[in-house]
């Protein structure tokens, strides 16, 4: 029964179209973007003040933070591993950078530096635990979350670190077209992230890395290097949101609370987005949508005068929620 | 099967005359006590299939892991094109002998497709940055192509393929990285008859492209469709060496099973 070439590729061809068709539906960008649209509306029906401009600035603001470490996260969790120290690492970089600054006189430029140095320290020290001897990112990344989020602690005691010269918010108050730079930055990042995983080879090996581990060491990938890579970027991307929220001036400043819960933010985010903790499956646009629909139900509940106690339960009904839908996935991949 | 069996009547049957591309001698190897291989010579020449057989315990896998750098031997000597080398790890394996192993679970990632397994870490680029897909593809059905292998699209998932499929993916991606002996470690395990043949015609087809090809396989039906040679192993020596037209089931059974005497003492 062979076709002769031409036949096959007429063949081949309207299944690419069928197949492309299935992708734009099936994806699950597509899906989160429309849940997105729906819950807003809902939202906005429960209280039209949940589509005012201040409503709307404010989300993408918050929201932002978030966002750009996922556009770490879902580089990592594609190589197949997981960073739960996020939130710690915002707190560490803020606290340190605002130590440098108020305490041993720093210039602003040097301070960043600094912080966002330890900030990648810690990306290694996960790195090196989790891919050097072999402990589970989970376990490491609760770790380094206890660890660096004490230091922040006994860093401050407990206090936030002010005041600081006004120059440290300049970032921070900048608010192009209204929004917040950390908006616009998270966006570009988004950007960067998708044609990093969609057209460049470290894309494909991180997908090697995480679909098929073995796979890729035998095609000559070094999957320690990978990983290691994919942490210190996380964890610099964490460092950054945590210096862009104590820029944030006068609101937050070097304040070891920072980042308190907002690894789970992350986490159930990128995994609403679709990135799988299995490995080898994501994309940025995705994550960047799940964080916003993260942000969406947080926001609106506020907004909807539902009960404020509800926020915390949500979030954990959508983890697991979400979770469920990565297990059957995965599961009807494996056949 | 009828296409199998005229190709095997066109297929040379005689090693060819010249010195070996690749030659294993005296190789031993022990794990603690067990002496997995003891003084074994080993020889592939260009352009042949040879089938490496034996029970399980009889050393197979321990000389190809030696031949494709997984293990180190205890004491031997490879040969590659006459010159004497040293294998220290997979890597080796291609760069110096042009050796690539297909093993058995084929090490594919599932949500890639056909084109992106093929070439995974060797994507042709643009500016040096970003993968041309375009050339990618093109290059990925020429291979497949080559090795007529029965494909739908190489922008398939290969998490969606049939085990037949997979093989050849796995084997295009050998062929692609320009390798010259071709190491399957059971590549009809698992695999229903239809698939089977399949990977018969892979192998034959392989062949025809001028490339060196050692099996391991228990499956007699499957050895007997495509190799020239058999070479037996029985408890970590070489008790035989077949040409195909000279030997039937019943005595590569016999030698595997000792029921009959090895061309060495035991």
């Amino acid at each position: 029964m062979e076709l002769s070439f031409n036949e096959r590729d007429q063949a081949s061809r309207s299944k690419i179209l069928a197949s492309y068709a299935r992708r734009i539906l099936g994806r699950q960008e597509t899906g989160i973007i429309l849940l997105s649209i729906a819950l807003t509306i809902f939202f906005y029906f429960r209280n039209p003040a949940m589509l005012s401009p201040i409503t709307v600035v404010a989300l993408l603001r918050t929201m932002a933070f978030p966002a750009l470490i996922a556009m770490g996260m879902v580089q990592l969790m594609i190589a197949g591993e997981i960073d739960l120290s996020t939130g710690a690492v915002m707190s560490l970089s803020a606290v340190f950078a605002a130590k440098l600054i108020r305490d041993a006189g720093f210039s602003i430029p040097l301070a960043v530096v600094c912080s966002l140095g330890a900030a990648a320290l810690v990306g290694l020290a996960n790195a090196a635990i989790t891919v050097k001897v072999g402990v589970p990112s989970v376990i490491t990344t609760i770790g380094t979350m206890f660890i660096v989020r004490g230091i922040s602690y006994s860093f401050t005691n407990g206090l936030p670190i002010y005041p600081l010269p006004p120059e440290v918010g300049i970032i921070g108050s900048w608010r192009p077209l209204g929004i917040s730079f950390t908006f616009f930055l998270a966006l570009g990042v988004m950007v960067i992230v998708q044609i990093l995983l969609s057209w460049t080879r470290w894309g494909s090996a991180l997908f090697a890395t995480g679909g098929n581990k073995i796979a890729a060491e035998v095609c000559g990938i070094n999957t320690d290097r990978v990983k290691t890579i994919s942490f210190v970027v996380t964890s610099l991307l964490a460092g950054m949101a945590g210096l862009l929220t104590m820029s944030q001036l006068p609101l937050t400043p070097g304040d070891p609370i920072i980042g308190k819960n907002l690894e789970l933010h992350v986490l159930v985010g990128v995994i609403i987005g679709g990135v799988s903790f299995y490995g080898g499956r994501g994309s940025a646009v995705g994550a960047f949508f799940g964080v916003l629909f993260i942000q969406l139900v947080k926001s609106g509940l506020v907004i909807g005068r539902f009960d404020s106690f509800l926020q915390t339960p949500v979030l954990g009904v959508l983890l697991v929620l979400a979770a469920v839908t990565d297990v059957l996935r995965h599961r009807k991949d494996e056949g | 099967m009828n296409e199998i069996i005229t190709s095997l009547a066109e297929a040379p049957t005689t090693p060819p005359s010249e010195e070996p591309i690749l030659e294993a001698k005296g190789i031993s190897k022990a794990f603690g006590h067990v002496q997995a291989l003891d003084d074994v010579d080993f020889e592939l020449y260009s352009k042949e299939v040879v089938a490496l057989l034996g029970d399980n315990g009889a050393g197979k896998s321990t000389l190809v892991k030696i031949l494709s750098g997984i293990y180190r031997k205890d004491s031997g000597q490879i040969y590659v094109d006459g010159e004497p080398v040293e294998i220290h790890g997979p890597k080796d394996a291609e760069r110096v002998a042009g050796i690539s192993t297909v093993y058995q679970d084929l090490a594919l990632v599932d949500v890639r497709d056909v084109g992106s397994n093929i070439f995974l870490n060797m994507e042709p680029t643009r500016l040096g940055i970003f993968i041309n897909f375009k050339k990618l593809y093109s290059d990925a059905k020429k291979v497949i192509d080559v090795l007529r292998i029965d494909m739908p699209s190489v922008r398939v998932n290969v998490g969606e393929l049939s085990g037949g499929q997979r093989q050849g993916v796995a084997i295009s991606r050998a062929l692609a990285r320009g390798r010259r002996i071709f190491i399957l470690d059971e590549p009809t395990a698992a695999l229903g008859v239809e698939q089977q043949h399949k990977v018969n015609d892979l192998i034959l087809n392989l062949k025809a492209e001028g490339k060196t090809i050692l099996v391991i396989s228990h499956n007699l039906e499957h050895v007997f469709a495509v190799a020239d040679r058999l070479v037996v192993l029985r408890r970590g020596r070489r008790v035989g060496t077949r040409l195909k037209t000279e030997t039937t089931k019943e005595e590569i059974v016999g030698l595997i099973t000792a029921a009959i005497k090895g061309d060495v003492p035991d």
